[in-house]
Formats: structure tokens, C-alpha cells, sequence
């Protein structure tokens, strides 16, 4: 068994909840109410509730800050009692999924306990919605939280010297080497490989292994164990909303764009039909499976996080959607080929390394906060521009 | 894969390559390397088959329309018994033709819409050929059938018989392949009036659901024209068929007792030419005045099938013989060039890939 299958048989045990069938039909319901105007109210949610792994915290922050929304989107209403509590039993099943993998090191290591909360980056919301029920019990969560904290990638973080180190690194210094990593990861195209992978690498070629790399990669898996979560959190999302798992298979693929690797993913790009094309729907951050034939040679049974997807409406040629998907493993860990080499690694012990040398090395990242401009997207996952979310209040700012 | 053979006579040419096996030594070499074992009566079977065919073809060239069916059916059938002899090593036991004419009551009624009845699935001649062209279908359980279920089967005359009979669509789908930086689309252009026609022809092609995705329309503002887009599953079987100009077209089956039937394009010839040759033979009551003095234009479908028939069939036996796809053209050779232009956009495009492909090599060759 491992962490994917686990979090797959969570899957099939809300989709046969009945309480489950009550949230996703009110989900489905909130994107078609009209209130006869062009933009039914309901899409104006839609754009501030946009996550690409949990809608629910979404539309728990739009409903407690509609009045900040209101001059934006004039017609947005405030959700019904009945409304936020079924929204609020979504969100509280799936972190309760990620408090129970991270119990074990919230007290020890609290900085990285944060870090590796996919939500790490998000404003908070009413505690009362996190404590909410949930739509699974505590035996259905224990075997999934199991095989988080036996993977391999979980133990190797938690038995290595430099993770005393990471955690008494100033805030600044830790939030802008991971707001950094992840700038560079999700910004950089998935054909490409980012600076600092490229960095890591030719570091790890020296003799001895400094301990700036060795930092960079224990900070890599903590990213690492954040995206393993995040794509499981996707997954509950799409069960809980009564989604179906996106299956990319030869009754629906038109042909492969692209098929490669690099060090930092496996990946695909198609061209498909038929599923993809409501244009009411974003698939970014959704998991589809690939279980297709492609030639008589090859078969491919790979599940996918959706990176990019463009929609084609052509006469011509028909209506098709370009996608662009990442592999993600056994861990759902779309940067699994990074950290298996990592895993593999034997880093050198640093812990007598003193705070000015890892002052010195952090710094060879990154340190000033990266300048956000008014237009770029909000970086609290809002999905507003910086002008209308954080920015008007730039006080308060992200903590990226 | 086609190997086109440059001909300025191609029916000659292709007779050239028939009349090989009326020669005992090349029957012989054949049957060896099928590991066959030849013997005087069987290669004597072939090699008289093959040039009374021969000479078949060659009285039908010349023959009015009187007799010019009667001929072609029997010359195919001599070339069917000799090929069928070779390709299976032994000489076909057959009794009958395997089909009987049923010529329908009443006046005034199309030559398209004479009948025909299967039957003697083991000796009779019809279905000892299907055997041989890897077919196994048994005609006899589907009760009557007519000459339009054949005629309307074959792709190169599939305009004549819409427009002779009025028809909106045959059982043959001309497809237009569309190639672009866009991808690979098949396309079947549709008016109003045949639309569901066509839709309906789609669902009876054989294995189209395993091959094809669901259908889709389209609108080609060039010509104005609408159309349905198929496109072919990933890694699926090839269901086309090529006509004798080489376009692709799918075909459709034809339902009998609930049964959706696809007979090979040979057949559906070969059927046709049966059936006319019966009337030329049996009913020059009927057949003669038709020859003369036709008024609804059938004729003229009925010559240009004639015509593609003669063409056609022995090429289709020969590719069986020689297990290739092989198409005789007067066209000229044309040498293949490969030299290719590219615009500024591409250089810059092959110059990213390149870039790329190196990076990643380099990163590789770190680890």
C-alpha cells in the first residue's frame, strides 16, 4: 500500500457518503444561480473562491470579506447558515487529512509544520470552519496518515542534521528561500528547468558538499512534502464536490504534443476532446489519469496534476483542449524525480556549522522579497490582482 | 504501404503480370514457396483459368453492352478459381455460383432493383472466393438481397448512383483528410438534407466506435460547407478503404435480419456483374431493351461500373497474389524531394529545441 492508494480509498469513501452528495449538489448549484443579469453572482464567487486544491477555503474567505468584494463584484451574496456549513464540513475533511500528517512535528518543528501546510501561504480564516465535522472518521484518516509518515521522503527530512538547523533559521530568511523555490518552480514552464535545481545540481558535484546545497535540499523536500499534500488535498476536493477523476484515456486523447523529462518532472502534453471544454471550468491543479495506448509499444498509466489547459473552439478542426500535466508518483509528488535523488544523497553533517555560515550560505538565495506588482495575481491564492486583495491593505501583505 | 508501378498502359501491364501464372514453371515457383505441392492437374486448373480469364477481359473490352457483363463475370470468375487455387494449393470444389437471380413483379422497374438469393454456403462459388479473401461471412442466412445493396457499396460510382436513383447517400463515406499544424482530421462534408442520413450510415461502418472518436461538426468558411469531423483513436485500427483514385472512404454495412454485413469492395463487383450477366444471359427481355434504349440514365451508371470493374478487379486479385498493395498509373516518375524551406519562425523553433535538448543532455550527464 502507499500514500496514493490510501488517499484514493479516502476518495471512495466520501463518494459513497451521502453527506457528501449534499455538498456537491449546493456546489453545483452556487455556479448556475442567475440573479438576471449577464454574470450570474454565483460566477463572482467562483473567481475569488478559485484554488486549484481546495474551493472550500475560497469560498469560506469570500463570504467572511464580502464587503471588500462588493465594489468588484456587485452582485456576490452572502452564503446561508445551512450554505457555510456544509462548505465548512468540505474544508474541515480534507485539513483534517493535513493536520493528522503533520501532529507529530507542529510542536517540534512548527516553522516547518507550516511550511509544508499546502495552505501555508493563505490569509486565515474563522478557526470555527477548521473545527467543523468532518465527512470521514478518525480509523478512515489513520492508514492514509500511516503511509505519509513512512514514506521515505518523510523520513528522510526528519532524520537528517539539518532540519534542527532550518528550524531555527530567522522567519525571513526561511519564508524567502521557500517563497523563492516556490516562485521558481511554478513560474519556470515545466519543459524547463529552474535556476535553482540548476544551482543544486552543479552543487552537489562538489567535494564536500557545501552546506548552502545541503540546506537547499532539506528546504526542496519540505516543498516536496507540500506538494505530496497539496495533490492528495486536490484529490478529496474532486471527490467531495462530486467530480470525477478526469480520465485521459484513446477515447478521448487526440494525439501526445509532447512526451519528455527533466529533472524536475515527467511530462505530457495532449491534445484532447469532448471532457475538457466547458469553459465554466478551470483544470489547473486538477489530478487526471493518463491510461492510454499511444502506440502498439508503449502504455502509459500515469497520474497527472494538470499544469496548463487551453481550450480551442475552431470550426475547422473541431473543438479540443490542449493540456499540459506533470507526473506525480506513488507519493502524488509531482517533483518526485528531484527528491529520489535527493533521497539517495548522503549529506554531510552541518549541524556545527555556525549561524554566520548559514546566514552566508541563505543568502546566496534570494533574500530580498520579491517586488510584487499591482497587476501580478495576489500572492495569498485569492486570485485577485495584488490591487484589489493584499494591496489595498498593504499593511497586512502576504508572507511570501 | 502502395508501391505504384509508372505505366503507359496500366491494364496491359497489369494483364502482363496476371498472365505470369499461365505459365506452368511460375505456377510451380509459387506454390513451392508456399510450401504447396504442385501437381499436373492443379497447375493445369490455374494455368487455364488465368488465360481463359485473360481472354475474357479481352472480348469484354470490345463487346457492347449486350453481352460485355456476361464476359466480365466470367472472366472474374476464372481469374477468382485460379487464384483461389493458388493461394489455397488445392482446386476448389464448386458446384453452383452460389446465387440466383429474382427478378421482382411488375413493369418499369430499375435493373438496380432485381433480386438475389444466397445460397450452398459450402460448394457454392460465391462463398468458396469469399473464403479465399479471408472473409467467412454466410450470404445464405439473409434472405433476398438486391443489386442496389452492392451498386450503392462501391465508393467509385458512389455519385452516379446518388444522383441515377436519387438517393442521399450510398453505403460509402468519401472522407477529406486534413493535415495541419493543427492536427489530423478526416472530414465527411453533409448538406441538410443528408445529415441524419449520414449519421445513421456512421453507425453501421464496422469496429467505427473502437477506431473513431465520437463525431463532431464543423463549418469550412472557405467553401462554405459543413461537415462531420471523425478523428481516429489513439493507436486504433485502420478501418478505411481506398478508392481507385486513392481516396480514403468508410464503409458501410448493409442490414439483414437485424445483421449490419460488410462485404469486401471485390465483391460487391463481383456480385453486380453476376447479376447483370444473369439478366444478359436469362432475360434478354429485359437486359436488351435496357442496353438500347434506356431512358433514366441507369445505363450510363451501369457502363462506368463496367468500366472500373474491368480496371479494377484484376488489380485486386493480383495484390492478393503478390500479399501487396500495388497501383499501376500512367503518371510519370517524379523524383521525391526533400529539400525543405522553412519560414523564420521554424528556424527559430528548431533552434529552441536544440537548445533545449542540450541543456537537458548536460544535466543528465551531472547526475
Amino acid at each position: 500500500m502507499s500514500f496514493r492508494t490510501e488517499i484514493f480509498n479516502l476518495c471512495k469513501i466520501i463518494q459513497q457518503n451521502p453527506e457528501s452528495k449534499q455538498i456537491s449538489n449546493f456546489i453545483k448549484s452556487l455556479s448556475i444561480t442567475v440573479v438576471g443579469n449577464d454574470s450570474p453572482s454565483a460566477n463572482n464567487f467562483h473567481q475569488i473562491a478559485k484554488h486549484s486544491h481546495n474551493q472550500f477555503y475560497g469560498y469560506l474567505y469570500a463570504n467572511d470579506n464580502i464587503k471588500d468584494y462588493l465594489d468588484i463584484f456587485p452582485d456576490i451574496r452572502s452564503l446561508a447558515t445551512d450554505e457555510i456549513q456544509l462548505i465548512a464540513i468540505g474544508h474541515s475533511t480534507i485539513v483534517k487529512l493535513i493536520h493528522g500528517c503533520l501532529n507529530d512535528i507542529s510542536s517540534k518543528y512548527p516553522k516547518i509544520c507550516k511550511a509544508m501546510n499546502p495552505y501555508w501561504n493563505y490569509k486565515p480564516i474563522a478557526q470555527k470552519y477548521e473545527k467543523a465535522n468532518t465527512i470521514l472518521n478518525d480509523d478512515d484518516y489513520h492508514k492514509a496518515i500511516s503511509e505519509f509518515k513512512s514514506s521515505a521522503l518523510y523520513q528522510k527530512l526528519f532524520t537528517s542534521t539539518t532540519i534542527e538547523l532550518i528550524e531555527k533559521l530567522p522567519d525571513n530568511d526561511f519564508y524567502n528561500i521557500l517563497g523563492s523555490i516556490d516562485k521558481e518552480i511554478n513560474t519556470c514552464p515545466v519543459s524547463q528547468i529552474p535556476k535553482i535545481i540548476d544551482d543544486y545540481y552543479t552543487g552537489l558535484h562538489s567535494n564536500p558538499i557545501s552546506p548552502h546545497i545541503t540546506i537547499l535540499a532539506t528546504i526542496l523536500m519540505i516543498t516536496a512534502i507540500r506538494k505530496s499534500l497539496t495533490s492528495a488535498c486536490s484529490l478529496l476536493f474532486t471527490a467531495l464536490v462530486g467530480n470525477d477523476l478526469i480520465v485521459l484515456n484513446n477515447d478521448n486523447i487526440i494525439s501526445f504534443d509532447n512526451i519528455s523529462k527533466n529533472l524536475l518532472y515527467s511530462h505530457y502534453s495532449l491534445t484532447t476532446t469532448d471532457i475538457l471544454l466547458n469553459p465554466a471550468t478551470n483544470t489547473v491543479g486538477d489530478i487526471a489519469l493518463i491510461d492510454c495506448t499511444p502506440s502498439s509499444n508503449l502504455h502509459l498509466h500515469e497520474f497527472g496534476i494538470i499544469y496548463s489547459h487551453t481550450a480551442n473552439f475552431t470550426r475547422d478542426m473541431g473543438d479540443t483542449s490542449n493540456l499540459t500535466l506533470v507526473a506525480v508518483d506513488e507519493l502524488l509528488n509531482p517533483i518526485f524525480t528531484l527528491t529520489n535523488n535527493i533521497i539517495s544523497q548522503t549529506f554531510p553533517d552541518i549541524k556545527t556549522t555556525t549561524p554566520q555560515q548559514i546566514h552566508a550560505s541563505t543568502n546566496i538565495a534570494q533574500t530580498k522579497k520579491p517586488k510584487i506588482s499591482r497587476n501580478d495575481m495576489c500572492p495569498c491564492g485569492s486570485g485577485l490582482k495584488y490591487k484589489f486583495c493584499c494591496g489595498k491593505t498593504n499593511n497586512k501583505g502576504s508572507q511570501e | 504501404m502502395i508501391e505504384t508501378i509508372f505505366t503507359e498502359n496500366p491494364e496491359d501491364d497489369l494483364w502482363r503480370e496476371l498472365l505470369q501464372y499461365s505459365y506452368k514453371a511460375n505456377v510451380t515457383k509459387y506454390l513451392n514457396e508456399h510450401s504447396f505441392s504442385p501437381n499436373e492437374t492443379l497447375i493445369n486448373s490455374i494455368t487455364g483459368s488465368i488465360l481463359q480469364a485473360h481472354e475474357y477481359y479481352s472480348a469484354c473490352k470490345h463487346a457492347n453492352l449486350q453481352i460485355s457483363p456476361l464476359l466480365l463475370y466470367y472472366g472474374t470468375t476464372n481469374l477468382l478459381f485460379g487464384a483461389t487455387a493458388l493461394t489455397s494449393g488445392s482446386i476448389p470444389v464448386i458446384k453452383s455460383h452460389g446465387m440466383n437471380p429474382d427478378l421482382p413483379t411488375g413493369k418499369n422497374y430499375y435493373i438496380a432493383e432485381t433480386n438475389i438469393v444466397f445460397s450452398d454456403s459450402e460448394r457454392g462459388g460465391i462463398h468458396n472466393f469469399l473464403k479465399s479473401f479471408d472473409c467467412n461471412e454466410d450470404l445464405t442466412k439473409y434472405g433476398t438481397w438486391q443489386l442496389k445493396d452492392f451498386i450503392s457499396s462501391i465508393a467509385e460510382i458512389n455519385n452516379d448512383y446518388q444522383r441515377c436513383y436519387s438517393e442521399k447517400i450510398g453505403n460509402v463515406l468519401m472522407l477529406d483528410v486534413i493535415k495541419s499544424q493543427s492536427g489530423y482530421v478526416e472530414r465527411i462534408y453533409y448538406t441538410n438534407d443528408n445529415y441524419s442520413s449520414i449519421l445513421e450510415a456512421i453507425r453501421r461502418v464496422e469496429n467505427f466506435n473502437s477506431s473513431y472518436l465520437k463525431p463532431s461538426s464543423g463549418h469550412d468558411h472557405a467553401t462554405d460547407q459543413d461537415f462531420i469531423i471523425l478523428r481516429p483513436k489513439l493507436n486504433s485500427v485502420n478501418i478505411k478503404k481506398k478508392s481507385f483514385f486513392g481516396q480514403p472512404y468508410l464503409q458501410a454495412g448493409i442490414i439483414k435480419n437485424g445483421h449490419t454485413i460488410s462485404i469486401p469492395p471485390l465483391f460487391n463487383m463481383y456480385i453486380s456483374l453476376f447479376i447483370m450477366g444473369s439478366l444478359c444471359r436469362y432475360h434478354p427481355e429485359i437486359w436488351g431493351p435496357f442496353a438500347l434504349t434506356d431512358e433514366t440514365g441507369e445505363r450510363l451508371l451501369v457502363e462506368k461500373l463496367m468500366y472500373y470493374a474491368r480496371r479494377m478487379l484484376p488489380n485486386i486479385i493480383l495484390n492478393k497474389l503478390y500479399s501487396k498493395d500495388m497501383t499501376y498509373v500512367t503518371q510519370r516518375y517524379i523524383e521525391k524531394e526533400t529539400i525543405k524551406f522553412v519560414n523564420e519562425h521554424e528556424v527559430k523553433e528548431l533552434i529552441s529545441q536544440e537548445l533545449y535538448l542540450r541543456n537537458q543532455h548536460n544535466f543528465i550527464d551531472k547526475l
